[in-house]
Order: structure tokens, then sequence, then C-alpha cells
């Protein structure tokens, strides 16, 4: 893959707001994913909202850098999460891999089509991170519990998309 | 130099998105591998970030907080006759018991005399508020507003309103995370009443951590109280932490008596330290000494 999205990007602004506004929203949302909800439910799993933005940059980020500065912020998620150095730096990147690999496909597909590939390359993400758990001898995850955060980051998909849509809608005039 | 640079990235360019994903993969994967959890520059690094980040995580938390509160001030809205029955009938259920613990008190004290045993440490609560929650799948920890100016330090037992919740595994300037008893890393002694047996409480990554080391042979029964045992000199001896229940398989497990999933604000409780005692050493050489 060449890494040129099939979007074409004109002015520098916009270039901007597509690729840096969504890497200061995976921060924010690794920072504001810690805030204590209080509800139970919620409580057992990880709802990754941060994926989304990842998941929208490997559809339309330009440059290479991108998944230098995706692994970068997965390694920092690991540092405030206690989670093992390079967990998340690996997932996340994993996940940008994924995403970009089926670009051509997602990018061209109705938001249905998107939000279906969102939540397939989600699950896979937490399948691999419930392998990785599982052979680790200091870490341990419930196959279900890895399973319903997918489930439960798909559901924040529709949302979070909006605002990241409007940004592309904005992108595309 | 310039133009050794232009090369540099027109080079760059020419690596694909793919090309460098694959390198960041590669990359992330030897971290996981080789850089240990437990390692001291990272979880230095790790309290550094969680004291910067401790103003935004307060602030952010902050609505949070409002909101529980105000759906906590709703639901006893509605409960309130119910709630002040329960609260009349728990103050005569203690204004009973009142009487019967200064008596046990004053036995304690003469049993004590009697047998000569040391004093138990004088315990210091430190009260904080949880700040940022940062349970998933894969970890539960905690991290609450309070750190090493507030005489917090690592080891140290977290408790909440009625029980044991975990304990401080990493303390910086402002801020102290505690590893929950429900993670996979966190194992306390316990004791098991009536017969006072020992065993290791261990988390699972679920809602309810088992019970490991166990003596063969003993009979536990469901619904026996599970306390700390003290053994390790971090954990104070006698916190309540839940009771005992066994699941379909005949395994026993914890019923916790605090609800990790709604916790605001925690208790750590600070002991005095406790005296090391000689080394094998100083212990060999003391008959030498004596001839």
């Amino acid at each position: 893959m060449s890494g040129q999205s099939p979007i074409s990007v004109q002015t520098p602004g916009q270039r901007l707001l597509v690729n840096v506004l969504p890497l200061f929203l995976i921060f924010f949302l690794i920072l504001t994913g810690h805030v204590p909800s209080g509800f139970e439910f919620t409580a057992h799993f990880d709802s990754a909202l941060f994926l989304v933005p990842v998941f929208f940059l490997a559809l339309y980020g330009q440059r290479t850098i991108t998944p230098v500065i995706i692994m970068v912020l997965g390694l920092f998620k690991d540092i405030v999460d206690g989670t093992p150095i390079g967990f998340w730096g690996l997932l996340i990147t994993f996940f940008f891999f994924a995403a970009q690999g089926q670009q051509q496909v997602l990018v061209r597909a109705s938001f249905r089509g998107r939000w279906l590939g969102y939540s397939g390359i989600c699950s896979l993400t937490f399948l691999a991170g419930y392998f990785i758990a599982a052979v680790r001898d200091d870490m341990l995850s419930l196959f279900w519990v890895s399973m319903g955060s997918a489930a439960l980051s798909s559901l924040w998909f529709l949302p979070i998309s909006l605002i990241l849509g409007l940004l592309i809608a904005e992108d595309q005039e | 130099m310039v133009a050794s640079f232009k090369s540099k990235r027109s080079e760059l360019r020419g690596i694909s998105v793919s090309g460098v994903t694959i390198i960041c993969l590669v990359f992330a994967a030897i971290c996981l591998i080789f850089v240990s959890r437990n390692d001291r520059v990272i979880g230095d690094l790790r309290q550094l970030m969680s004291d910067v980040f401790t103003p935004t995580y307060d602030l952010i938390s902050r609505p949070g907080a409002e909101l529980r509160k105000m759906r906590n001030m709703a639901t006893n809205l509605v409960d309130l006759q119910a709630s002040y029955q329960n609260l009349e009938a728990e103050n005569e259920r203690l204004r009973a018991q009142v009487g019967e613990l200064r008596r046990n008190r004053v036995l304690l004290d003469r049993y004590r005399e009697l047998l000569a045993l040391p004093v138990e440490p004088s315990l210091h609560v430190i009260s904080a508020r949880v700040i940022a929650d940062l349970q998933s799948p894969f970890v539960r920890t905690l991290v609450a507003n309070t750190g090493r100016l507030a005489g917090v330090k690592e080891g140290q037992a977290v408790t909440g309103g009625s029980g044991l919740v975990g304990r401080i595994v990493s303390v910086g300037r402002v801020s102290s995370r505690l590893l929950l008893l429900t993670d996979f890393n966190s194992h306390v002694p316990v004791r098991i009443a009536p017969n006072n047996t020992r065993a290791i409480l261990s988390g699972n990554n679920a809602d309810n951590p088992v019970l490991r080391f166990l003596p063969k042979n003993t009979n536990i029964e469901e619904g026996a109280e599970v306390v700390t045992s003290g053994d390790g000199g971090q954990v104070p001896i006698g916190i309540p932490v839940g009771v005992v229940r066994v699941d379909d398989d005949g395994r026993p497990f914890v019923d916790l008596r605090e609800d990790l999933h709604n916790l605001s604000y925690v208790r750590i409780i600070s002991t005095r330290n406790i005296e090391q005692p000689p080394r094998e050493t100083n212990a060999r050489t003391l008959p030498d000494l004596g001839r």
C-alpha cells in the first residue's frame, strides 16, 4: 500500500484536521477512559474509545509517521494503565495495520459496512489481547470480558464517528 | 547537510505506511517480550505520569463524581423512610454492642498484660479520593489523589467504607496507585473464621477473588468471615475482607464486602514500621560471644 489516502486533502488546514485532530482525540480518549463511571456493568469492560480515531486515521491518514505516533500513544497507554510495556503499543498498532489493510474496501463502504469492519477488527484486537494475556504469567483476562469490551467499543463507534464523520465530510467538500 | 536531510526524507517517503507499521509492530513486540512489568524505571515513569496527570484526572473525574453524588442523593430520598428505620435498628444494635465491646477491651488488655504480648501498632488513616479507575479486562488498579507528601507508602492497606479493597503498589508525590484485590497480581494473607484457617486471597481479574494454599482436608463453611491475617506485617491484622462462598465445582471464593466498582473515597491504613528480626549471621555469633 502506498499510504496515499483515497480522499484528496486540499488545504493545509484540512490536512491538519484529518491528520492531527484524531491524534489529539486518541490522547484525550486514553485519559478520559480512566474516569470512574460508577456503573458496575461498564466497570468490567474497557470501552477502548480511542480505537475509533485510530480507525479513521488508518482509513484517511496520509503520513508515514502516523503508525509511529500511534504506537507511541499505545506505549503511553501502557504507562498510564499499568499494563506491560508494549501490550497496548502492539495491540493499537495491530489494529491500525488491520484497518489499513482493508482501507480500499472500508473507505468505499457504507457507514454500516464501516461499522461492521470496525467491530470485526476491534474484536480481533481484543482477541489478540486475550491471547497475549493468556501466555503471560503476570496477566490474566477472561474471554467474555475481552469480547464484551470489543462489543462496548463498537457501540461507541457511532457517537465518536459523528465527530470524525463531520471532519471527513468537510474534507470531501 | 540539508541535502542529506532531504535525501533521507525522500527515502522515508519511499517506505510505505504498511512498512512503517510492521516496524512499529516488531518494536512493540520486542518491548512486550523484553521489558519487565515490574521494571523500576518503568514504575517510576508510571508514577511520574500519575503525578503529572493528577490535576487532569481530578478535573475530568469531578463531573462524574458529582453525578454519582446526585444519583445517590436521589436514591436516598426515595428510600428515606426505609433508610431511617434501618438506621434506627442498626443504632439500637450498636448501642447494645458498645457495653460488650468495653468489657472485651478491658479483658483483652488484661490478657495482654498477663501474657506479656506486644501492643499492636496503632493505625493511622489517610483519606483519599479515587481520581482514575484503570480497571479493564487486563488490569485492576485505581489512582488516588494522595501520595508521599501525605505519608503514603508502598504496601499499605487500602479500605473502603466496609472492608479491604487492596494495597498501595506505587507512590508518587501527590498520587498513588492501588492494586485491587481482584487483580491477578494481588495476593493477600487472610484468616477464615471460626477456626482461624490461614489462606492466601488471590485475584483472578474477575469480581470474586479465590482462596489458595488452604491446608489439606480443611472444611470451610459457606458464609464464614474472612479477615486479614497480618502475616508479612504490611497489612494490619483483622481488617474485614468478605465472606466465603463456594462455586458449583466446590472451589471457595470470597464475596467482598466492598463494591470495587463504586469507590469514590478510600482510606489508606498506615501502620508503625515493624522492626526487622535480627539477621541469621548475628544470631549465630551470640553463643560465641557467650563463650
